[in-house]
């Protein structure tokens, strides 16, 4: 019985000893493990890199050094006053605008330990894509100035039958703007007839007369009108809205699907004009672009259709037109 | 509620002696300064230069405001409008899906709407300051042919004139009982058809006198025609020409050697 309790004793003590050396021999491997990780990686934000606007960069720790293993890597840098931060060993940015960035690598592996590296990212000004609206309206007006110059050489007065036509129609292109308005619309507040008139006059006297009258007619009213900041997409807009109409309405001696072929691409013309030109030069925003997309598209609806009214109706009112 | 507003108003100040030609090139470089102009304090600059003018070529307010409430719809609209669709920044301040406000994005819309204001009121300056006259007389200088502005006046002069057309056409088919303040949006916009006939037909028969009235003139018997009014440049214009150009000059120098954001 004792000898039996003696040898359960001895029994128990050994037990304890085996576990304790198991305990102790992983507790120093466990050490042993800690020992490696106090190592603190190495961080690589690699190259500094210079790019054109626009581009999209990619950056690339992937240079970056640790016996146990990176598990976070934090690119962080101020772009356009803000704080960037991005994730991950080669995370992309597309930097839209010029300058000199500052882009802090920071990396940190299992144990917590860190290290940091600055990387410089410049982004140089391309011409061409950052200002291609400009270019394009300035090779438009450009092409225009052109034109006159050209014109200018001829050494003949314009009629004076197409003075007094062009002069008055560009004129009550203007007023009709001004003073016709239905107030409706949930964007305008209220919207101008003023396509009417361009559209009559496109189908009535072609093409020419539609652009002038379209044009410059609509751009002075918006001279007139304190908004000479749209007098140059209103002539591009209403102008081709004009010249399109009056190109097309006229297709087999006005025929009926002509006009209305005429008045669809006309207003479209003029409805997409007005939007590419407040999306990127006059840089309006989305919102707004597409809300005036919509009340332009509803008053080129009602102008298209008053329009093709008054080019047959005026015929019949005013028989010396029938001569043209 | 619509009537015709001559923006021009009569004054003896600076802006008014000024050549036309100066003006126009001013009020064209300016526009191209709020171009430049990315920085929200700079455009505030911008705007209050421009309304100084304002103020100094003794601007009526209520034709400021008159000229700005096509202007002030559209700022609104871009303020309004912008953050719903420019979702990039951090501070995000509401966040309902895919509805996502932050706060540069509610300043950047104001920095555009405010640049669509300086782009609107520097044409003030010129509108207010100089008579429709002034302004034909120095687009035909700056090179354009004599007969293509006289189209130009001739639309100046007759626009008031059609403006008062309708009015009284709209008038008498009112008298006659037609109502314009009832109906949508196309029922109304049917009745202006009314106006529009005699107003294209008056506006056609204006043309055809005018047409005999420019040739009983002997238009065109002469191409090297002379002036009543001849614009001279002076001392005091080109002094206003080099501060504009200056003007642009200096902030262009700063943005683009100096990288300095403006």
């Amino acid at each position: 019985m004792n000898r039996l309790g003696v040898s359960s004793y001895s029994l128990v003590v050994s037990v304890a000893a085996i576990l304790a050396f198991l305990l102790l021999s992983t507790g120093a491997q466990a050490s042993v493990i800690t020992a490696q990780g106090l190592e603190a990686p190495v961080a690589d934000a690699g190259d500094d890199i210079t790019i054109v606007v626009g581009d999209t960069i990619r950056f690339d720790g992937t240079g970056s050094i640790d016996d146990v293993g990176i598990t976070n890597y934090t690119w962080n840098f101020t772009y356009e006053d803000e704080m960037q931060l991005l994730y991950g060993s080669a995370p992309e940015f597309e930097f839209l605008t010029v300058g000199t960035y500052e882009v802090t690598l920071r990396v940190t592996d299992a144990d917590g330990h860190n290290d940091t590296d600055i990387l410089a990212v410049v982004v140089e000004g391309n011409f061409l894509m950052k200002y291609w609206p400009f270019l394009l309206l300035g090779a438009l007006v450009a092409v225009v100035i052109f034109q006159l110059f050209r014109s200018s050489r001829r050494k003949e007065f314009v009629s004076p039958k197409l003075v007094a036509r062009y002069g008055v129609l560009t004129a009550l292109t203007a007023a009709v703007t001004m003073a016709t308005f239905v107030p409706f619309a949930p964007t305008k507040g209220y919207f101008n007839l003023g396509d009417s008139i361009v559209f009559f006059s496109a189908l009535t006297f072609a093409w020419r007369a539609g652009g002038i009258c379209g044009g410059f007619g609509s751009a002075a009213a918006d001279i007139l009108l304190g908004s000479g900041y749209f007098a140059p997409l209103t002539l591009l807009a209403k102008g081709s809205e004009g010249v399109v109409c009056g190109f097309l309405g006229r297709i087999r001696g006005g025929h009926r699907y002509a006009v209305v072929l005429g008045i669809v691409a006309g207003g479209a013309c003029m409805v997409l004009s007005y939007f590419v030109g407040e999306l990127l030069l006059l840089n309006v925003g989305w919102g707004a672009a597409l809300a005036e997309a919509a009340g332009n598209t509803l008053q080129v609806a009602v102008g298209g259709t008053i329009g093709a009214l008054l080019a047959f109706s005026v015929k019949k009112a005013y028989p010396a037109l029938a001569s043209e | 509620m619509v009537m015709f507003i001559d923006l021009y108003t009569e004054a003896n100040t600076f802006l008014h002696r000024l050549d036309p030609r100066v003006k126009i090139v001013a009020v064209l470089l300016l526009s191209v300064l709020a171009f430049l102009m990315t920085n929200l304090y700079s455009l505030l600059l911008l705007l209050s230069f421009i309304f100084l003018l304002l103020f100094l070529s003794r601007a009526k307010w209520s034709k400021t405001y008159f000229a700005l409430k096509f202007v002030l719809r559209l700022m609104l609209l871009i303020v309004v409008l912008w953050p719903f669709f420019d979702r990039t920044g951090t501070p995000i301040l509401l966040d309902f899906g895919p509805v996502q406000i932050t706060e540069p994005a509610i300043w950047r819309g104001v920095t555009s709407a405010l640049r669509v204001g300086c782009l609107a009121s520097v044409w003030y300056i010129l509108m207010f300051t100089t008579s429709q006259r002034d302004l034909v007389l120095a687009l035909v200088r700056f090179g354009l042919r004599f007969d293509y502005g006289l189209t130009i006046a001739v639309s100046l002069r007759f626009f008031p004139t059609f403006v008062s057309t309708i009015d009284s056409i709209t008038d008498a088919q009112k008298a006659r009982g037609l109502v314009f303040a009832q109906g949508g949006l196309l029922e109304r916009s049917k009745k202006y058809v009314a106006v529009l006939v005699p107003a294209v037909v008056s506006a056609l028969r204006m043309a055809d006198s005018l047409s005999l009235a420019l040739q009983s003139r002997a238009y065109g018997a002469r191409f090297d025609r002379t002036y009543l009014r001849q614009l001279k440049m002076q001392a005091k214009d080109y002094v206003a020409l080099v501060v504009v150009v200056t003007l642009l000059v200096l902030p262009m120098i700063a943005k683009y050697v100096y990288s300095v954001p403006i």
